[in-house]
């Protein structure tokens, strides 16, 4: 094991982790905060809700796709520059915006470049810079990644409507442009780089190590192969994928029915806005807790925990009645909401090490939207066929208990490199020999 | 239900109904016109990158003093 550093100060990876913070804090907020100029869109193009919220669905399928794209990238030419470009986009997007003639440019515009863009500042490329610079702190490191997205709704959303009240839609997505070319872009350029290496440091700000040591080098995972291929015959990819389908099948469909569930429950929106207020911020709290517990506890067992709590928060909307479930809902699942960001991404960087960390959570990600993408469609059609959303968060909570029991069911002493520490000779031998067989021989 | 109808989990655009109801309840406990909210949230903003960027500048050259003190 590596010495710790005796420097005295920060480490600096913390510096990259809050800038990386800032880049996500604005890239959800922006997304977040499309949902702010809709009426305004509608009235102004003389379209339907229908028509502009095509944008917002082409952008949700774009960000989705673009995420193994962007993590590929990132593996090859490093995180800083696939975010700096991503920015670059998203800033000039945000600032040609204020330009929109008509809807059919929005959708263009927004659904296609943007938030393919945006998918380069996303938990991918964010996720696998931080992976790099925190080995032993990674879960905290990768939950205050996670907090910037919950920040960026916080205040970046209002920012947006009040800069709508106070000027106008074209004014409003002017400045934001502005914010993004003018902060984020010279933040990410002068602090944040790809590897501690680059600047003669190593993970955690450990000293470098002697010869001989383990874990020397950008970290690994005993199923570290030398093409990202194939980590696709190994069991962890497929069992974290599966219960992100579920964790992006659950989070969706309450993010888009949660009012309309509400009202048929005969609660008020302001209630029920609230409510996710209240889950919004448990969330929150919930989030570096899981952050910090993680880097002391196997990730697989909170993993599993959050979504048992998770289908705990499912059974309580089918089986409370309206204010009781709304409210029991909100504080259980806000234990859970997005603490399976840190969790996954960080299981999957032990696991897999950190050279092809981009394309495999890429693609766990883009499992979490797609499925996301269609329980949303799905669980309109249960509401519009049952006229109830009890069948559907029946089968969430189903589904959760499976995803639980996936979590729990990954080998994490066999595959992770907290149990089973990989040296530099193994990963060698990983390169040469395949996932599956150094995943075998990785164990303890 | 369109997908405008998103909340906030992952990257979804906010409910139209939503931010129109945080607007208003900021607006009842704040008192404060829409100008001046913009100007404090931008603050906000702006303020945290442009503290985290010297103070990671200076983390940098810190880190530069105490290698060369070690040589």
């Amino acid at each position: 094991m590596a010495r710790r550093a005796r420097r005295e100060g920060t480490f600096y990876g913390w510096y990259v982790a809050l800038a990386l913070f800032f880049s996500i804090f604005l890239s959800v907020g922006l997304r977040q905060g499309y949902g702010v100029f809709v009426s305004t869109w509608q009235d102004d193009f003389s379209v339907s809700v229908a028509t502009v919220s095509i944008a917002a669905a082409v952008g949700w399928l774009m960000n989705g796709l673009s995420q193994p794209i962007f993590g590929r990238i990132t593996d090859v030419m490093g995180g800083r520059g696939v975010i700096l470009v991503s920015l670059l986009v998203m800033g000039g997007g945000s600032v040609a915006m204020a330009a929109v003639p008509n809807v059919y440019v929005l959708i263009g515009l927004y659904g296609f470049i943007i938030s393919f863009a945006t998918g380069g500042v996303s938990f991918t490329p964010a996720g696998v810079i931080v992976a790099r610079w925190f080995r032993r702190k990674r879960g905290v490191a990768i939950s205050l990644l996670t907090t910037g997205g919950s920040a960026g709704g916080l205040v970046l959303v209002p920012f947006a409507a009040y800069l709508l009240a106070f000027s106008n839609w074209r004014m409003a997505w002017l400045v934001m442009g502005l914010l993004i070319l003018g902060l984020a872009v010279p933040l990410i350029a002068l602090v944040v780089r790809s590897d501690p290496a680059e600047m003669g440091l190593q993970p955690d700000g450990d000293d470098a190590p002697a010869e001989g040591d383990v874990q020397s080098g950008p970290p690994a995972g005993p199923l570290d192969a030398k093409r990202w291929r194939d980590s696709l015959s190994s069991p962890p990819i497929w069992q974290l994928s599966v219960a992100y389908v579920v964790c992006g099948v659950t989070t969706a469909s309450i993010a888009v029915h949660f009012v309309r569930w509400a009202e048929s429950e005969s609660i008020s929106p302001g209630t029920a806005a609230i409510a996710f207020g209240v889950l919004s911020g448990i969330n929150g709290l919930s989030v570096v807790a899981v952050g910090l517990l993680s880097d002391r506890m196997p990730r697989r067992v909170l993993l599993g925990s959050v979504y048992f709590i998770r289908a705990f928060a499912f059974l309580a909307l089918v089986f409370l009645p309206g204010q009781a479930a709304l409210w029991s809902f909100a504080i259980i699942g806000g234990m859970s909401w997005l603490a399976t960001v840190p969790l996954t991404t960080a299981l999957a960087a032990d696991v897999y090490g950190v050279r092809h960390l981009g394309v495999l959570a890429g693609f766990i990600n883009m499992a979490h939207q797609m499925g996301g993408a269609a329980a949303v469609y799905l669980f309109g059609l249960v509401f519009d066929r049952y006229n109830t959303y009890d069948p559907a968060y029946l089968a969430g909570a189903a589904l959760l208990v499976l995803a639980a029991i996936t979590a729990l069911s990954i080998k994490e002493r066999k595959y992770s490199a907290r149990y089973a520490p990989v040296s530099a000779p193994a990963i060698a031998q990983a390169g040469s020999a395949g996932a599956s067989t150094t995943g075998d021989s990785g164990g303890p | 239900m369109g997908p405008d109808r998103l909340l906030a989990h992952h990257a979804g655009a906010i409910d139209p109904k939503l931010a129109d109801w945080i607007k208003h309840q900021i607006d009842s406990v704040s008192g404060l016109g829409p100008g001046t909210i913009v100007i404090v949230l931008g603050a906000m903003i702006v303020v945290f990158p442009l503290v985290l960027g010297v103070l990671a500048v200076r983390a940098r050259r810190q880190q530069q003093q105490q290698g060369e003190d070690s040589n």
